[in-house]
């Protein structure tokens, strides 16, 4: 392990800028040509030590430890740090916060059971299961939410799951299409039926308090047929399960599998947002996009493959700093989009870059409050005065006992690198707490950059 | 007799993985002999539309299977706790214990409903004929069976809690295997471990300070009533938790922290507090005049809640030795299960009107009917709508049961053993094989594919040959698997 010593000479060396690594194939030929015909140019390549708090924040939801920053600066091998996180516990508990959170979101419904999906999910991941297995799974899932981990996905979304397995699995939004035709889209008000009755037989049972079975009851699909949106109808009476075949084996699920991997780790869809893929929101790079979905099939959905080929591309390290937003560099990635911490990397960060165990406890509570002052308020709910997310964070850190150490430590453990000349001398004869008081609530900390 | 209304749901027996492998297992050891559509069969049955193909045949026979087993819910009951002879029931052998459980439990729920009989009775007898709604409601409350049903379907749980009561209140916690315990499903762990924390906790807590009370109070002199109630109650953990129960007062389960530390200061507190309320007089040691009216108000919440407890006390017994695993989680559940003090923090409502059953139906039929002067019942105006919508089609609900019973009580007039032909051949029987029922068809899992594999294949020397009357089946197997694979080539959208 490199001592923190040996990681402060190394950035006051230089060991922060950009070392020299073979491109991936693919990915930033196609891109280069993109910005040759937009005549764009490209922000240069982020460096080691931002590389890694980027990838850290993308892969295990933290910041990295002064230690971590150290060993990769001293060896910057950036396919074998990938492998390192990837193989870390971390991982797929991270990644199995962020898609409980895209496929359930943080509210309860219908009794499901968020931790056993989150669980599922976990395990899923940790055990690479591709993909495409995993969307099947969701979408065809019988079983008792307390046990069965997956069936609480179209639990929770029972009411419109059409909808939901649409967005999340294909990126096609069929809302407007559950009244009327589409009013710029291909889809009409047929298809959402057409789509929707593959759920008619859902069925679901209370078995104990707080538990659900969900089956499929071939009893209750009335009428015609279903029919996917690519005109596949079912053969089997277990329509959930046909309909998983059609949409994994659809090249719907390639592209949006490849752009919501994308979206993860540049902070934009090729086509933005993702789950929004329609007539007129065409890819920004349509060539990029089918490139990533050719090689999501060829893989067979193995995700950390697919997270092994965008995180060593050139474009997962463009740097995003500039004087000023270029929303069309951005749209072609030709900068890095500044993306704002969950709620649980916020956490996870602090915990780490503070060195506050103690306070792991208390995350359940601090990320249902964020997310209820961020988006979950209840707007029919009288007024009164109630914090706000940035009283949560500072009371967060105003509970935290600062590190001890150098402000040079200090620096790298929250912003994962060294303070500035001028930032030196604003720092100058300021206690250590005060000091990691603000860098904890800055927009730097708040941030993957 | 139907029990499907209400038998539970069945867990899946195999996860979607573990019968794929079972199902190419099975294709494995198919033995062709040169027939082409089998050899088509076996190779069809490894790919993922196979699966999707035949993994329906298996739902299906596991579906007729759960059917029949529903349609031989009654008899299955009778024959699991009797013999049949010259068609008389005897009890088997080793089944002494279940008919001491029936036997108590029929008598104390019968002393219940003798209780609100005549209640209803009254209303039902003196309801006026009109409007519809008073017809409707007299039909309802005037079946024989009304008593049973309102009692066996919602009041005695309130009255005489069972471990559902528990297991309600503690959520999804716990999950039932199929040999009917009870376990915690691995995604629930850390949930289960906060509640183990604050078990622990509490545990801690209460021994500490009923360990402290005790010795304070060793020496009390039994100076009035409170002095005796507090001697007798000092050593109780649960009377420790009357001091200490605040800390636990909107404890949030996601941050628990706050509230176990709060938990740890009461018990400080109390501890250091606790000499305070104690003088030594000529006579001894008594409680100061300042402290004898908080300590006489915390004995009769103490009494309140140890009458609470002790409904709870059995069913938490039963629920600890219905866990299944014994490892420390599990055996601190099996602990807070049996601790009065952790039983009390339960906020299972059993002690308000909802405890005696006939002063709950009392305040029900206040709040639905007022007497008139001409001494007849009128459904009062405000809940008439209400009570339409619930009374949808009573003598349909009723005939349903009544063929419920008579099934039941079929079996019931066998019995040999007289008091409990009395149990089975009255309404109450019902709802005892109903519920028994219920909860072992809930967790019971079918085998679709042995089935499915037993109709169609004989088994011989580890391999299966095809029935010659099943060629049928396979063939119109796989016509679907190509229908499907056809399908699937659809894979994108027409621009």
């Amino acid at each position: 392990m490199i001592s923190r010593t040996s990681a402060l000479l190394l950035l006051a060396l230089g060991g922060a800028g950009a070392s020299a690594a073979p491109a991936a194939p693919g990915i930033d030929s196609l891109l280069t040509e993109k910005w040759e015909e937009m005549d764009v140019r490209p922000a240069p390549l982020a460096g080691d030590a931002e590389f890694l708090r980027r990838l850290s924040l993308d892969l295990i939801g933290r910041v990295p430890t002064i230690e971590e920053l150290g060993a990769f600066l001293a060896k910057p091998d950036r396919a074998a740090t990938i492998d390192e996180l990837l193989a870390r516990p971390e991982f797929p508990r991270f990644w199995s916060e962020v898609w409980t959170a895209m496929l359930n979101g943080y509210a309860g419904a219908f009794d499901s059971q968020r931790d056993a999906l989150r669980f599922w999910l976990e395990k899923s991941f940790r055990e690479n299961v591709p993909f495409d297995r995993m969307a099947t799974e969701l979408i065809a899932a019988s079983g008792v939410s307390s046990v069965d981990g997956a069936v609480n996905f179209i639990l929770h979304n029972s009411v419109e799951p059409a909808i939901k397995v649409s967005r999340t699995f294909l990126g096609i939004r069929l809302d407007c299409a559950r009244c009327h035709d589409h009013p710029f889209d291909r889809w009409t008000q047929k298809n959402y039926d057409d789509m929707a009755r593959f759920f008619a037989p859902l069925q679901k049972e209370v078995v104990t308090a707080g538990s659900t079975r969900v089956r499929d009851n071939p009893d209750l699909a009335g009428g015609p047929k279903p029919r996917f949106l690519t005109g596949a109808q079912p053969v089997t009476s277990r329509w959930r399960e046909d309909l998983a075949y059609f949409v994994t084996t659809s090249k719907p699920f390639a592209r949006s599998f490849a752009n919501r991997l994308w979206y993860h780790f540049l902070g934009r869809g090729i086509v933005d947002p993702p789950d929004d893929i329609n007539l007129k929101n065409k890819p920004s790079v349509p060539r990029l996009l089918d490139f990533l979905a050719d090689e999501a099939t060829t893989r067979k959905f193995d995700v950390r493959a697919m997270v092994r080929l965008i995180c060593s591309s050139d474009a997962y390290r463009r740097s995003s700093r500039r004087s000023a937003r270029d929303p069309k560099a951005e749209a072609v990635f030709a900068c890095r989009v500044l993306k704002p911490l969950s709620p649980e990397q916020l956490f996870d960060s602090l915990a780490s870059a503070l060195e506050a165990p103690e306070f792991r406890r208390r995350r359940d509570a601090f990320i249902r409050t964020f997310v209820s002052r961020s988006f979950g308020e209840d707007f029919s709910n009288v007024w009164r005065y109630r914090e706000t997310v940035q009283d949560v964070m500072t009371k967060l850190t105003l509970d935290l006992k600062a590190p001890g150490g150098s402000l040079d430590e200090l620096y790298l453990r929250i912003l994962s690198r060294v303070p500035s000349a001028r930032e030196r001398d604003l720092c100058q004869g300021r206690a250590t707490g005060d000091v990691a008081f603000a860098l904890a609530n800055s927009n730097e900390f708040f941030f993957n950059h | 007799m139907r029990l499907l209304v209400l038998a539970l749901p069945l867990v899946l027996a195999f996860a979607p993985d573990e019968l794929d492998t079972r199902i190419d297992a099975f294709a494995g050891k198919i033995s062709p002999g040169g027939d082409e559509t089998v050899v088509r069969f076996q190779k069809a049955a490894g790919t993922r539309p196979g699966k999707i193909v035949l993994r329906d045949r298996v739902e299906k026979a596991a579906d007729a299977l759960r059917s029949r087993s529903e349609r031989d819910a009654v008899p299955e009951y009778f024959r699991t706790y009797f013999e049949e002879a010259g068609g008389v029931y005897r009890l088997r052998k080793g089944q002494d214990e279940v008919r001491r459980r029936i036997l108590d439990e029929f008598i104390a729920c019968k002393a219940d409903m003798d209780r609100i009989g005549p209640l209803v009775k009254e209303v039902a007898d003196n309801l006026a004929d009109s409007p519809e709604i008073n017809a409707k409601l007299k039909a309802y409350l005037s079946h024989p069976g009304i008593v049973e049903n309102l009692y066996l379907g919602d009041l005695r749980q309130k009255a005489r809690p069972d471990i559902y009561v528990i297991l309600k209140k503690l959520g999804d916690l716990f999950a039932q295997a199929e040999d009917g315990r009870f376990y915690i499903p691995e995604a629930r762990h850390e949930t289960a471990d906060r509640f183990v924390r604050v078990g622990r906790a509490v545990l801690d807590a209460t021994a500490t300070a009923s360990g402290r009370l005790k010795s304070v109070c060793d020496d009390l002199v039994a100076l009035d009533n409170t002095h005796e109630r507090l001697k007798a109650a000092a050593p109780d953990p649960l009377f420790s938790m009357v001091f200490l129960k605040k800390a636990l007062d909107n404890a949030d389960l996601n941050d628990i922290e706050p509230a176990i530390q709060k938990l740890k200061e009461m018990t400080d507190e109390l501890n250091r507090k606790l000499p305070e309320a104690f003088e030594t007089t000529p006579k001894g040691k008594v409680l100061t005049e300042k402290a004898s009216d908080g300590i006489a108000k915390a004995l009769d919440k103490y009494d309140q809640a140890r009458s609470k407890v002790g409904m709870l006390r059995a069913p938490g017994k039963q629920l600890a030795s219905r866990l299944r695993d014994s490892d420390e989680r599990s055996e601190t559940f099996r602990r807070m299960f049996q601790s009065d003090a952790l039983l009390a923090l339960l906020d299972v409502d059993v002690n308000g009107n909802e405890a005696d059953p006939a002063k709950y139906v009392a305040a029900k039929i206040k709040q639905a009917v007022s007497k008139d002067a001409d001494g007849k019942y009128r459904v009062l105006p405000e809940v008439s709508d209400d009570l339409n919508r619930e009374l949808k089609d009573p003598v349909r609900t009723a005939e349903k049961q009544d063929r419920a019973f008579k099934v039941v009580s079929m079996h019931g007039e066998k019995i040999e053993d007289k008091e409990l032909r009395e149990v089975f051949t009255s309404r109450y029987g019902k709802f005892e094989v109903e519920r028994t029922m219920k909860e072992r068809l809930s967790v019971r899992s079918y085998d679709g594919l042995q089935s499915w594999i037993g109709l169609h294949f004989d088994a011989a020397g580890g391999s299966y040959t095809l029935r010659a009357a099943s060629r049928g089946e396979i063939e119109g197997i796989l016509k679907e698997i190509e229908r499907l694979e056809s399908e699937s080539k659809k894979n994108d959208l027409k621009d």
